[in-house]
């Protein structure tokens, strides 16, 4: 009986020695390898993507949130310069001021401008990123402002502020001059005609590519240890601006209508010509289709709310854009990426893939923890309100995509965002989240609020 | 046979529930016998007890006599988590509460005169329990909060010599599943910057369901002193129904509220599909002095059979989800000794178990890993020849820590560290 009460207790034993386990330590953050790269200096030339730019406006809430900021942040940068802009933003920012119920309702916050905060700056800024800047604007001052007024761009002067070429600026004005430079041109070529509905002023591909040349020698030139990453051109046929509204008419409840044999009811377009299934209709078609335009007479518009017979005149060629002229810009994004990409692969330079992020945007949503993100405008929670412009949770995820473009180019290990961090309750934070109403945005538990 | 029913009765009414690190790889649970874990289960060849329902049922026909097995494992899991950039975050942790399982199980076994063998089993082999610590705040709530499995197999089988040295066995297997699932509901705010609202707790629970498999078993003796073990046990797939229990949750702006009321799905009936996956098993073992046994298992399981998880709602089929799971098939190997003794019966084992998830379904659902365990097994044999006898072991299972590498489906990356303390008892007695 005492050798089995013996082996009773050896086996107790065991199972107490064996029974504690601690739990697992909190994981730190890797220290940054920077590979082949130096990220002590981040600057950044661009267009409006670059500059933050949301919601039809530039205001400080979004340009600290764009992904040169976030960048920047990610990877322990000095501290960017920005060309601040205080209050409601230049302009005045873009609100919805009805959501439920429909009809949807989007108007500026106020008409009040606000200021930037940081013109006196004494240096060039870190982000030199100008909404409608073109390629040709980062070595060449010709179509600045104050040379050509008809270009009624308020931003060089906010950002560009007389100092000469932004190139120049970014080589020759930062102090200390910049290590990493993040480089996204060719969006506003395109977009510039294509908000118009015309291919007018289209710049070509060849003109693209041999602007893109010079300008990345000058650079090279200029910053020869500096090593850089390019953002590709997105299509930019797929964002809400310009898949929103239907070409066709739409009944009471948003329906499209067909006609008695099955086909369907296309709205007028340019000349009173019915569109045809390739046809886009612009955001900026809006009210004209709330007034009846584009609808046939002896029909019916609901978009406004309440029913508008249709006046039976076409939509403005400015408010379409043609199946023909959707094509062309197509081409134009893949023949700009071909540029992009041959001259980052010929210069030791990393491309970001937004093309591909929107596409993915366009075609399966986006998916982040289990929550569907489309671009679909407003509720589908990437597109801020002007439709063309990413939201700072998108700004995030284009971060990641740079993140990742840079880390296989250049060997480094960034971490990733967290993009949910700087998603937000509404489109347009111009005005603050801390007074986005009651609500504060969701926040996984222990992650500090951005 | 009064103590027969007891037993039985006993396990009914204590479904196993395992934790989720406890099983074998995947959801599976391979603590059916205290006498076989006390050598870390290695016991297709030489199991020796009623328990050979499970482990070989071909077994049976060596056991001579009636005899009754019954008893039960208590499992105490514990599962921290520790986050990494980007979600949920670096020195983000978390932690499952802390619980203890206690599958049971109960065998019947009774060898006629002519030969034939018939064995009755009740038993659990499979299943899956997780609860994490503060459901509200928990980072993969999104996932899921809390998940169990619980699996009732009701066993019968048939065992019968094939010559002097061979036996054939097979059986039926009755299997009740019952699932419950918990996580909670975000959407896209309205506003479209992209902010998430946490809208409704969402519980699927399924009602017993049955499910139908098959296994059969050889057992062999080459030589004297050497046996083999070979078994099969069939999958089994179960179409589990239910109803999901959705409760919206307040975001606090009662505009918004309305808005989220009208896109939730109603409560509803609902139904998914568990796959219990095949698993075949080959044991040798080698008596030797008469006190001896020692016995080496490879048990390969079809894991590749658990591609999803399908939530179909009756009412609303735009509301279906699939949680894609794709499990690769494992191998468990398993060594254990015995040595019997006049005053009580040593075992000892260890085994090498494969996880089955790929590192994308590594998630808090299920955090499966490699894992070794080591066990200690005493046996004690009382009265007349000893016809009672008492079976213990003690099983420690290490969990090899397993990060998602940055390629979590759902995005919850980090790293689980795992441990499960494992001890249990059976009372056998034969006549």
């Amino acid at each position: 009986m005492k050798s089995r009460i013996q082996a009773l207790l050896v086996l107790a034993v065991a199972a107490m020695l064996v029974s504690s386990c601690s739990k697992i330590s909190p994981i730190t953050a890797p220290a940054l390898r920077s590979g082949r790269a130096d990220f002590r200096v981040v600057a950044a030339l661009g267009t409006s993507l670059s500059a933050g730019f949301q919601s039809a406006g530039l205001v400080n809430r979004h340009q600290t949130h764009s992904y040169v900021s976030l960048f920047a942040q990610q990877v322990g940068a000095h501290p960017l310069d920005l060309p601040l802009i205080d209050g409601d933003g230049i302009p005045p920012l873009l609100e919805i001021k009805r959501l439920i119920p429909p009809p949807l309702l989007i108007a500026p916050i106020s008409a009040t401008f606000g200021s930037p905060t940081n013109l006196a700056l004494p240096t060039a800024y870190h982000n030199m990123g100008i909404p409608g800047a073109l390629l040709f604007d980062v070595t060449d001052t010709t179509l600045y402002t104050p040379q050509l007024p008809a270009r009624n761009n308020p931003y060089f002067d906010i950002v560009q502020r007389g100092r000469g070429p932004l190139a120049v600026q970014i080589a020759r004005q930062l102090d200390p001059p910049p290590t990493f430079l993040l480089f996204e041109y060719g969006s506003s070529e395109l977009v510039g005609p294509a908000i118009k509905g015309t291919t007018l002023g289209l710049t070509t591909n060849v003109t693209f590519a041999a602007q893109m040349t010079r300008t990345l020698d000058i650079l090279a030139d200029s910053l020869p240890l500096t090593k850089m990453v390019m953002v590709n051109v997105p299509d930019l046929t797929s964002l809400p601006f310009f898949t929103t509204l239907s070409n066709r008419l739409l009944d009471a409840v948003g329906r499209p209508l067909s006609n008695p044999n099955g086909s369907p009811r296309f709205l007028l377009g340019p000349n009173n010509v019915p569109m045809t299934a390739g046809d886009l209709v612009l955001l900026t078609a809006s009210p004209f289709l709330a007034g009846g335009f584009g609808y046939p007479l002896g029909t019916t518009s609901y978009l406004s709310g309440t029913p508008i017979p249709g006046n039976g005149i076409g939509l403005g060629d400015s408010l379409v854009l043609s199946t023909a002229e959707a094509l062309t810009f197509q081409a134009q994004v893949r023949n700009y990426n071909t540029v992009i990409d041959t001259c980052a692969a010929r210069r030791d330079i990393a491309v970001a893939d937004l093309r591909g992020l929107f596409r993915t945007a366009a075609t399966t949503g986006i998916e982040i923890q289990r929550v569907l993100y489309t671009r679909t405008f407003v509720t589908g929670g990437l597109f801020s309100l002007d439709g063309i412009h990413p939201n700072d949770l998108a700004q995030a995820l284009l971060c990641n995509e740079v993140i990742r473009a840079v880390n296989a180019k250049f060997g480094s290990n960034i971490t990733a965002l967290d993009p949910t961090r700087f998603a937000t309750l509404t489109s347009s934070r111009a005005r603050g989240a801390i007074e986005e109403g009651s609500l504060p945005p969701y926040l996984p538990g222990g992650v500090p609020q951005p | 046979m009064r103590i027969a029913r007891t037993l039985l009765a006993a396990a009914v009414a204590c479904v196993a529930l395992a934790p989720d690190s406890a099983r074998a790889a995947g959801y599976g649970i391979y603590e059916q016998s205290a006498a076989v874990l006390g050598m870390a289960g290695a016991g297709t060849a030489s199991v020796h007890d009623a328990s050979a329902v499970f482990f070989n049922p071909a077994a049976m026909t060596g056991l001579e006599g009636t005899r009754i097995y019954g008893g039960g494992s208590v499992l105490q899991p514990s599962t921290s988590f520790a986050g990494v950039a980007p979600h949920p975050g670096f020195g983000v942790t978390e932690e499952m509460k802390s619980r203890q399982f206690y599958p049971p199980t109960a065998y019947l076994t009774h060898r006629y005169p002519t030969g034939w063998a018939l064995g009755l089993g009740l038993n659990s082999p499979f299943g899956l329990g997780v609860e994490w610590k503060n459901p509200d705040q928990f980072t993969g709530r999104y996932i899921v909060a809390k998940a169990n499995l619980r699996t009732l197999n009701a066993s019968l089988a048939a065992a019968h010599p094939l010559g002097h040295n061979l036996s054939f066995g097979f059986g039926g297997n009755l299997v009740f599943a019952n699932v419950d699932l918990v996580n909670r509901q975000f959407v896209a705010a309205p506003g479209g910057g992209g902010g998430r609202l946490e809208v409704a707790n969402v519980d699927l629970t399924s009602d017993w369901t049955p499910g139908y498999g098959w296994n059969t078993g050889f057992s062999w003796t080459p030589w004297k002193n050497w046996k083999v073990g070979l078994t099969y046990r069939s999958r089994v797939i179960l179409h589990v129904d239910g109803k999901v229990d959705i409760t919206q949750i307040s975001t606090g702006n009662p505009t918004w509220d309305a808005a989220v009321a009208a896109q939730l799905p109603p409560d509803q009936a609902a139904s998914t599909v568990l796959r219990l996956p095949a698993i075949a098993a080959l044991g040798v073992a080698w008596s030797w002095g008469g006190a001896w046994t020692l016995e080496g298992n490879a048990v390969y399981t079809e894991w590749s059979t658990f591609k999803d998880l399908p939530i179909y709602f009756q009412r609303t089929p735009s509301s279906n989800d699939r949680v894609v799971e794709e499990y690769d098939d494992s191998f468990q190997f398993r060594v254990g000794a015995e040595r019997r003794g006049q005053a009580f019966t040593w075992r000892a084992g260890y085994y090498l178990d494969q996880a089955a998830a790929p590192t994308e379904s590594v998630s808090p659902i299920l955090p499966d890993a490699d894992r070794q365990g080591a066990t200690l097994g005493l046996g004690l044999g009382f009265g007349k020849d000893k016809r009672l006898t008492l079976d213990l072991y003690e099983l420690a299972l290490f969990v090899a820590n397993r990060k998602t590498d940055g390629v979590n489906r759902d995005g919850f990356e980090g790293e689980y560290k795992s441990f499960v303390n494992s001890t249990g008892l059976s009372l056998a007695y034969r006549w």
